[in-house]
């Protein structure tokens, strides 16, 4: 025990901390721009498989145009909820394309918590939220670009195209960034419940199948009984799933300019959450041992 | 100019202790028992910069806990420790800009990617010049000879490569101190000595500060200067690594396969058997009393060899003769 230290006080040595260090805003956008490249540059890196994996979607719109089919036969009717048959397959493309293009972060913060690769993460001088968010954003895209291909190939060859609004693309593209942030949110949030639970994958699952049925995944929220729709205009999932498939098929820009803002309501409110799991889990840590 | 300071430090990790049966194990999941476990208990030392310092000990003796404590991943349960001035747990970030880690069991290089891909995102990341960064990856690609490895995707590189590559990564940044977990575990002989090789010399030639944990005595002896050893949370040993070699390290063990079974005949001082069966000897070696290449040369003459192993006792045997030492001094 030759060399064990006498140091100063407490307070004293409290007193030469060095200064921050100080970024620049474009330094740190280029930071998480760069994780998010490398990130889609992985996933790309899979693009045979991702497509092969697709293969279900178009088995999946299939039954779905025959289902639609019958439900407009036998109602006698063009439209339903104002939906046309192409109208209604096409919302289903989108609401399938955003829930395809989400990342696995939930399990992947679950597996760094508790397989200590949460070591790797904390000693990198990036925000640990915003690290998973940029990667969430370069996965998610490739992700989009492959659900969106097959299933959009799959509705038009079996419904034909509808009146996309080509000039609102850009639009389009920010509310998608925006609900693809707020679904991170909700993601990332049951995920990081692995400071405190062993197993998030039981929560997730309800929770996302939750997410599915309120948020108009596989029915327009047009079609819910009354009940049902009141209890979904108040939960953030329509933010996160019906508004934006809507205005794919149908685009308006007041409806746009309203589903951002209430879009960036629920993802304040959420990246709070997210925040405060974040803050109060890292400091209970255990990753015990090498 | 002390670069690590660390007082009383203390880490007790709380353990969900799972009781046995159907029904208390459901009890337990409304009403969890918890038990504690000390995983580092009361730790204080003092690095200097330029040092090499390795931080050993066996399993479960808190070296990966302190190590987490000091690069800030993991906050202590109480006690105080700087790392070149930042409080590791309140200044994470500002200190990671200035510190370098690698662990042997984890990796920070991305999988499907070759690693230079790892090298830009982690230039970016520490906010690095971009044509300074260009001239400091071509450097280390020299000294690390990563050649043709940095454009291969790491999951087809061999773990020693992987490895390399991870301990030049981690060099980037020209990190003041460089955090070692095990750099070397499940590496062949001839990649851990590349592996120790290249920590020595980012210690010796670039004045990088090492803090390397092992449970590996050669990492030791062939890396570092001095050598704290700790056990069930608790620094048992602090001195040089001569000091460690001249007192702890003077027993060798040599495992040989011999072409014809043992009949004995190895009559030398400080030389004993530990096991023999058939073809295969183990024998112990007090290099101390006789050198090993004496020892070597003198089986030779009587035994054809196929195989020959020599290695360190292992960790838990260091630490049992330090224990037995003190007892002996007091």
């Amino acid at each position: 025990m030759s060399r064990l230290s006498l140091l100063g006080s407490p307070s004293s040595r409290m007193a030469s901390r060095p200064a921050p260090r100080r970024t620049s805003l474009g330094r740190q956008a280029v930071k998480y721009l760069e994780v998010a490249r490398i990130t889609l540059r992985s996933r790309w890196a899979y693009l045979g498989e991702q497509l092969l994996a697709r293969v279900y979607l178009v088995i999946i719109m299939f039954v779905f145009v025959q289902l639609w089919r019958t439900t407009y036969a036998a109602e006698g009717s063009v439209r339903l909820s104002g939906f046309t048959l192409p109208e209604m397959i096409w919302y289903l493309v989108a609401t399938e394309a955003i829930i395809l293009s989400l990342p696995r972060v939930h399990a992947a913060l679950q597996q760094e918590v508790q397989g200590g690769d949460l070591a790797i993460r904390l000693n990198k001088p990036y925000s640990y939220l915003l690290f998973h968010y940029a990667a969430f954003v370069g996965e998610g895209l490739v992700l989009l670009a492959t659900a969106l291909g097959m299933g959009g190939l799959t509705a038009y060859l079996l419904v034909g195209g509808f009146d996309f609004r080509w000039e609102a693309l850009p639009v389009l593209a920010l509310i998608y960034l925006v609900t693809q942030a707020l679904h991170f949110t909700y993601h990332a949030a049951i995920g990081l419940l692995a400071f405190w639970t062993e197993d998030v994958m039981g929560i997730f699952f309800f929770l996302d199948r939750v997410k599915w049925i309120l948020g108009g995944m596989l029915l327009p929220l047009d079609l819910f009984p009354p009940a049902l729709r009141q209890l979904a205009e108040v939960l953030p999932f329509r933010e996160m799933i019906y508004g934006p498939a809507l205005l794919f098929v149908r685009f308006s820009w007041p409806a746009a300019a309203d589903l951002l803002l209430r879009q960036g309501l629920w993802l304040l409110a959420l990246a709070l959450v997210c925040v405060a799991l974040y803050r109060l889990g890292v400091r209970r840590v255990d990753i015990n041992g090498g | 100019m002390a670069v690590i300071t660390a007082t009383n430090l203390r880490k007790v990790f709380r353990v969900a202790r799972k009781p046995e049966g159907g029904w208390a194990r459901l009890a337990a999941t409304f009403r969890p028992r918890y038990v504690e476990q000390e995983a580092v208990r009361g730790l204080s030392l003092t690095v200097e910069k330029g040092e090499s310092l390795a931080f050993i000990g066996p399993n479960g003796a808190g070296k990966s806990t302190t190590i987490k404590m000091l690069t800030g991943i993991l906050h202590p349960t109480s006690g105080e420790a700087r790392v070149l001035g930042y409080v590791p747990w309140l200044q994470r970030q500002e200190l990671a800009f200035r510190i370098g880690s690698v662990f042997g069991q984890k990796s920070q290089l991305w999988l499907h990617l070759p690693p230079v891909d790892t090298f830009n995102l982690l230039a970016r990341i520490y906010e690095l010049d971009w044509s300074d960064y260009l001239r400091r990856r071509a450097e280390l690609v020299e000294l690390f000879e990563l050649g043709d490895l940095m454009y291969t995707p790491v999951r087809k590189l061999s773990l020693g490569q992987r490895m390399r590559c991870e301990i030049a990564a981690s060099l980037l940044h020209r990190p003041e101190i460089l955090f070692l977990d095990e750099p070397t575990i499940g590496l062949d002989p001839v990649a851990k000595g590349a592996i120790r090789e290249l920590i020595r010399r980012a210690n010796r030639e670039e004045g990088v500060t090492v803090f390397l944990t092992s449970h590996d005595a050669g990492d030791i002896e062939q890396v570092c200067r001095r050598v704290i050893i700790v056990s069930q949370g608790q620094v048992v040993l602090d001195d040089t690594v001569n000091a460690l070699r001249r007192d702890y390290l003077t027993t060798k063990e040599i495992d040989l396969k011999l072409g014809v079974p043992f009949a004995g005949g190895i009559d030398l001082p400080g030389v004993s058997v530990i096991k023999a069966r058939g073809y295969g000897v183990k024998l112990s070696v007090d290099t101390g009393i006789t050198p090993i290449d004496r020892v070597i040369s003198h089986i030779l003459r009587q035994y054809p060899v196929q195989d020959i192993t020599i290695q360190n006792p292992p960790m838990e045997a260091i630490i049992a003769a330090i224990y037995r030492g003190k007892a002996v001094n007091q």
